[in-house]
């Protein structure tokens, strides 16, 4: 904070003359007056008719002067003695001042070795301290600004090549699983069961590259806030029917209970794509903590006054307490044998995390390690006031 | 023969369609045409987009299969060549992304006179019948 310094200039001068003028002008005039009186008295009473009254007029003006003379003096020795304190202060608070207004490297000449010039010489080791400081400083603001330039390349970078990966890697991804179907629907002549199965293994593969790709994009589309939501109108009811139809494939393959809470119809406004993202990776995530053959997955709802809290239960191995604080970040994984057997690209939850949240909603869980896990999420239930209402 | 059936025929069955799949991967085009084929259409592949336009120009086909992202001249550059001579409504335009256009881009163009749709690559085969039967 800048402090400003109110120093009138003549004070100093005023109060060192003063406190120079009164006692000097005291010591000097007074015994010049006392000795005066008494000198005149001296020459009053001896007053004849050889000394004339004009000699002693003479004597009267001759004193006046002495003592005129003795005040001017006084009065310019003390100006002057003042002056000689003053000047080296004042030329210290112009200095003060040009370094408030920023200019450090006002030189000032030190003149004997007083108080005020010791005061002089700290100043100029403080501006000296302050300059190589400063330019210290400097250097470092300098070296982030290039740091900050550098990471905002690293960063523009880093999205041209996600941008080109997500393309390079998903064109080859696209004769790879074209031939699979072609050959799995015996297009391409019939296939032995064996065969058959080596497909399978190579389309589920492609298949799960092809996620890992799309996650991957998705992830960096919310870093950036590039991901735009195309919110419309959706019956609840028809959506978790065709939601229903997509997962039970998934649960089937690992032999699974898929159980769905009833629900009264309702009107959301929101993105579907996105929801039946979000649902799927739940139940993919679920999928993977659940026990094959007795694993059980239940989608349910609870309606509040404005909201919608949506939840997918499993009845899995639950996340360990020390690992629940991080499974929201980026590429962290639950590391047991199960999900090290599923893989995962780590980023199936902070994906749902930041689609749930660019909906408007939040995101929780509650896990248990005998119950298993409950990841909520909720949506608004209020729809948007149409043009007509308007 | 199976060309001049498809347009002589008002009741198109999907054995004489005639579909042009234009994509530079020359394993896509491939792929796409041994299934078209397989499946009975008629298929024509270019692996260049200024090669696909003159085609689209001077052939009529059922449906154009058009690849996004291309070297020199994409799928993006054929549309609005198309749609400068006005010439973009007479087609059928099936477009293939690999998600490096916006979402939002792709539907601003699907939009379009003469867009039937977009399939994400990599596409399934059985949901691109789907759309050339509808």
């Amino acid at each position: 904070m800048k402090k400003k310094f109110k120093l009138n200039n003549n004070f100093i001068a005023n109060s060192i003359q003063n406190k120079i003028l009164i006692p000097m002008l005291l010591l000097s005039l007074v015994p010049t007056f006392i000795f005066g009186i008494i000198f005149l008295n001296n020459e009053i009473s001896n007053l004849d008719s050889e000394k004339s009254l004009e000699s002693l007029y003479l004597d009267i003006i001759f004193f006046s002067m002495i003592m005129v003379s003795t005040i001017i003096l006084i009065i310019v020795f003390s100006h002057l003695v003042a002056k000689g304190i003053q000047n080296p202060i004042l030329e210290l608070k112009k200095a003060f001042k040009e370094f408030n207004g920023g200019k450090y490297d006002s030189v000032i000449k030190i003149k004997g070795h007083d108080e005020v010039s010791d005061l002089t010489q700290s100043f100029q080791t403080f501006q000296e301290y302050f300059i190589s400081n400063n330019k210290i400083k400097d250097y470092y603001q300098k070296e982030l600004e290039l740091k900050i330039k550098e990471l905002k390349k690293t960063d523009i970078l880093k999205d041209e090549f996600a941008s080109m990966i997500t393309h390079e890697l998903k064109t080859p991804l696209t004769p790879i699983r074209g031939y699979c179907e072609m050959l799995k629907e015996n297009s391409l002549g019939e296939l032995t069961s064996e065969q058959l199965e080596c497909i399978e293994t190579i389309d589920s593969n492609a298949f799960h590259l092809e996620k890992l790709i799309g996650d991957i994009l998705d992830a960096q589309k919310l870093d950036m806030g590039h991901i735009v939501f195309n919110k419309t109108e959706i019956h609840l009811s028809t959506f978790i029917h065709e939601l229903t139809k997509n997962i039970q494939p998934l649960v089937d393959k690992k032999n699974i209970q898929l159980k769905i809470s009833s629900i009264s119809d309702c009107v959301l406004f929101t993105d579907e794509q996105r929801l039946r993202q979000i649902f799927y990776n739940l139940v993919r995530n679920a999928i993977d903590f659940v026990p094959e053959n007795s694993g059980v997955i239940e989608l349910g709802f609870k309606s509040s006054k404005n909201d919608l809290i949506f939840y997918v239960r499993d009845n899995g191995m639950g996340i360990p307490k020390d690992k629940q604080s991080n499974i929201f970040k980026k590429f962290y994984q639950v590391d047991t044998a199960q999900t090290r057997k599923h893989g995962g690209s780590g980023l199936g939850l902070v994906i749902c995390k930041g689609m749930v949240e660019g909906l408007g909603g939040k995101i929780w869980f509650d896990s248990d390690r005998e119950k298993g896990t409950t990841f909520y999420f909720s949506l608004s239930k209020i729809l948007p006031v149409s043009n007509e209402v308007k | 023969m199976c060309y001049i059936l498809s347009i002589t025929n008002p009741c198109k069955s999907t054995q004489y369609m005639k579909i042009l799949v234009v994509d530079d991967n020359v394993d896509i085009t491939g792929m796409f045409a041994k299934y078209l084929s397989l499946k009975g259409y008629e298929c024509v592949v270019s692996n260049t987009g200024q090669n696909a336009l003159s085609m689209i120009k001077n052939q009529s086909f059922d449906y154009v299969i058009l690849d996004m992202s291309m070297p020199e001249f994409g799928g993006l550059d054929v549309i609005e060549s198309l749609e400068k001579e006005d010439l973009l409504k007479n087609n059928k335009i099936i477009i293939l992304t690999a998600s490096s256009i916006s979402n939002i881009d792709i539907e601003k163009i699907t939009k379009k006179e003469g867009i039937t749709t977009f399939l994400k690559k990599p596409v399934q085969l059985s949901e691109l019948l789907q759309v050339m039967s509808n």
